[in-house]
């Protein structure tokens, strides 16, 4: 049986991805997906996500940080994880598979995305640089 | 250590050489035996639905079983980017290769295959004739490479057009099935270089449809492509051409034995005849095959390690040739938010060459174009340097536009890329093999401007490159040169028939004998000369 604190990550982690939970059989997936994949986290990481997990706000500011200064970090490989398992998932199909859309909606959503990903990074880099 | 069974030719593998060697060898009535450790997939083959890729989005509740693997073996995290094409449902390709036939090096990262059928299940079906220039090169003799070209056209089974890009890789092929279904991102493109057909031919740019080894139309019980793009996961009617296709047929015939579990590690010439020794890979000890010829086609790697061993070689080194490969994620801002057809094959429909106006000599180059869809968006959000939240979001919108350039760069060898076997103590043959391969400063300078070329040439085309991805080396899967072709007999090297210097009874048939690589796929000229080395082994044996 996967470990149960992993299947309340996952609802914590799939509603920061995506701004939706996660099902039962996809928090499972996730909870057997990262008890074999073996994903270790440094005591730092361990810290880290502690705090993220604890404080959900923080995750996206955290991982997008993460993007750029550790981009194969455990708490990476563990985002990185939950939104495989979201995807193949028919829940979800429409955050993944290509709409037909206005161009200058597409842009516009574009350019939101990256500034709001930009906007995220000097909160993410403190929280980073103050758990040690 | 008895024989257990000997044979008038005995074929070492049963990837795309070793299928098209069993098959010639096999019609000539010839009794033929291949040998191979033959890894098969025993997951997933009922398990992905024979519908389409949208389809099965949409509906399958058990799409993660698939598509992420049953082990979870397709959230595989590695900066590595070799395989990347290897689905869960193609694990099976590389499985025990590891294990088997270890490879040691800090800079070259090849796939190898010990399954039924070889790498060839997993090949991007991409057909590339070369020219008689680009033969010469390689060792091979134009006339009757250019025959074998058809024979195994004729076999497989090929699609395209007779367009800008048919010079390049149809060349003078016969019979060709039409073209598979071109979806709207890729027939931008193609508009766009109509529309500046003229400007780009002075420069030297063609772009056309590509050769695929994929049926448009029925073929030997095998169905037309149903465009699904799911042909990364299931292999559904076999309209792509996969060499186990060729080995299933030749054993429900009756034409070849089939000898698999058993990793073939030296061999020994007498009198008579070629004596092969071979692993069992249950463990059962090893055991000996006898035959009249033997023909080496587990891939180049594979065949290094067992003539360095069979000729008590094992501090030499080999030369090693392997296509620099690169590719570059681009964007058509006019495509932005439009959808994606349904209806579209996986594999690479569209091509671009860039053959030198002034006629200097210089190589032609290729970039072939894939849309992604169906290798999922995770893996591209990954590449983002944002949060996954923010990446899919942009990802998610730039996807209809999104297309994928992947150039071959040449290889014309260097005495500093080479194999060895050195010692190893966990693998069962005691070896493994050594690999060194960089690019001098000079190569690398050329495959800058080569990239760089493509890369202003696609702006011009409105597709925009977002990033340039260089490959680890290995990753373009296509390896030669380790015993290349000479005319002086030398140690080490293949005559023009493919047989080894210094043996009488020993040939090689995969890409063993390649002086060099051009910029393009080759698997077709791998299975071409194949043919024509089983083509001379039954002359040879006919003629006593």
């Amino acid at each position: 049986m996967p470990d149960v604190a992993l299947q309340r990550e996952a609802g914590v982690v799939a509603r920061r991805l995506i701004g939706r939970d996660a099902t039962p059989a996809e928090r499972m997936r996730y909870a057997e997906a990262v008890a074999r994949r073996g994903i270790p986290l440094t005591a730092r990481e361990a810290r880290l996500w502690q705090r993220v997990i604890a404080h959900p706000r923080l995750f996206n500011s955290v991982d997008g940080a993460l993007a750029l200064v550790r981009p194969t970090s455990g708490i990476r490989q563990r985002g990185y994880i939950m939104l495989a398992v979201l995807e193949a998932s028919p829940q979800h199909v429409d955050l993944f598979l290509a709409r037909e859309r206005a161009r200058p909606l597409v842009v516009l959503s574009v350019i939101g995305a990256a500034v709001a990903g930009a906007l995220r990074v000097p909160l993410g880099l403190l929280v980073v640089a103050v758990t040690r | 250590m008895s024989i257990s069974a000997t044979y008038d030719v005995l074929v070492v593998g049963s990837g795309a050489s070793g299928a098209m060697a069993a098959q010639t060898l096999g019609v000539e009535g010839v009794r033929v035996g291949v040998v191979d450790v033959g890894e098969r997939d025993a997951t997933y083959g009922e398990l992905v639905p024979a519908t389409d890729f949208t389809t099965i989005r949409t509906t399958d509740p058990e799409q993660h079983a698939y598509f992420l693997g049953r082990e979870y073996d397709g959230l595989s995290w590695s900066d590595n980017r070799v395989g990347s094409q290897l689905t869960p449902p193609r694990s099976h390709l590389v499985r025990g290769t590891e294990r088997q036939i270890p490879l040691v090096s800090d800079t070259f990262f090849p796939l190898e295959s010990l399954a039924y059928g070889g790498l060839g299940g997993g090949w991007g079906l991409g057909c590339f004739v070369f020219s008689d220039e680009e033969l010469r090169r390689a060792g091979l003799p134009p006339d009757p490479l250019r025959e074998a070209y058809q024979v195994v056209a004729d076999r497989i089974g090929i699609s395209g057009a007779r367009d800008d890009a048919a010079p390049y890789c149809l060349g003078r092929l016969e019979q060709i099935q039409p073209a598979p279904p071109l979806e709207q991102n890729l027939e931008g493109l193609l508009e766009a270089y109509r529309r500046r057909r003229a400007c780009l031919n002075h420069r030297g740019f063609y772009v056309g449809r590509s050769a695929l080894a994929l049926l448009t139309e029925p073929k030997d019980g095998r169905a037309p492509t149903s465009a699904c793009d799911m042909d990364f996961w299931s292999d559904h009617g076999r309209s792509a051409y996969r060499s186990w296709i060729t080995m299933d047929t030749l054993r429900e015939r009756g034409a070849i034995e089939y000898l698999d579990g058993r990793l073939v590690t030296r061999f020994r010439e007498d009198a008579d005849a070629v004596e092969v020794e071979a692993l069992r890979i249950d463990g059962t000890g090893t055991e000996r095959i006898r035959a009249r010829r033997l023909v080496l086609a587990p891939g180049a790697l594979g065949t290094a390690r067992i003539v360095l061993r069979s000729l008590d070689a094992s501090g030499r080194r080999l030369p090693l040739l392997s296509n620099p490969y690169t590719y570059m994620p681009c964007v058509q801002p006019r495509m932005l938010g439009r959808a994606i057809a349904a209806r579209k094959p996986s594999f690479s429909p569209l091509i671009m060459y860039y053959d030198a106006p002034d006629g200097a000599g210089g190589e032609i180059l290729q970039a072939a174009f894939f849309s992604y869809r169906s290798l999922l968006l995770f893996k591209l959000v990954r590449e983002v340097p944002l949060s996954f939240c923010d990446a899919r979001r942009i990802m998610h919108e730039l996807l209809s536009s999104f297309t994928i350039a992947g150039i071959h760069h040449p290889d014309h060898g260097d005495p500093s890329r080479t194999v060895r076997l050195v010692p190893h103590d966990d693998s069962p043959t005691g070896d493994a093999l050594a690999a060194d391969y960089r690019l001098r400063d000079d190569e690398q300078r050329r495959n800058d401007r080569s990239e760089a070329l493509f890369a202003r040439t696609l702006r011009g085309l409105g597709c925009v490159p977002l990033k340039t991805v260089r490959t680890p080396h290995g990753a373009s899967i296509h390896y030669g040169g380790t015993l290349p072709f000479s005319a002086d007999g030398a140690p080490f090297t293949l005559a023009e028939d493919g047989r080894l210097a210094g043996t009488r009874r020993v040939y090689v048939a995969d890409g063993s004998g390649l002086r060099y690589l051009p910029a393009k796929g080759i698997t077709l000229t791998l299975m071409g000369n194949a043919h024509r080395v089983a083509v001379g082994v039954v002359e040879g044996m006919r003629d006593g």
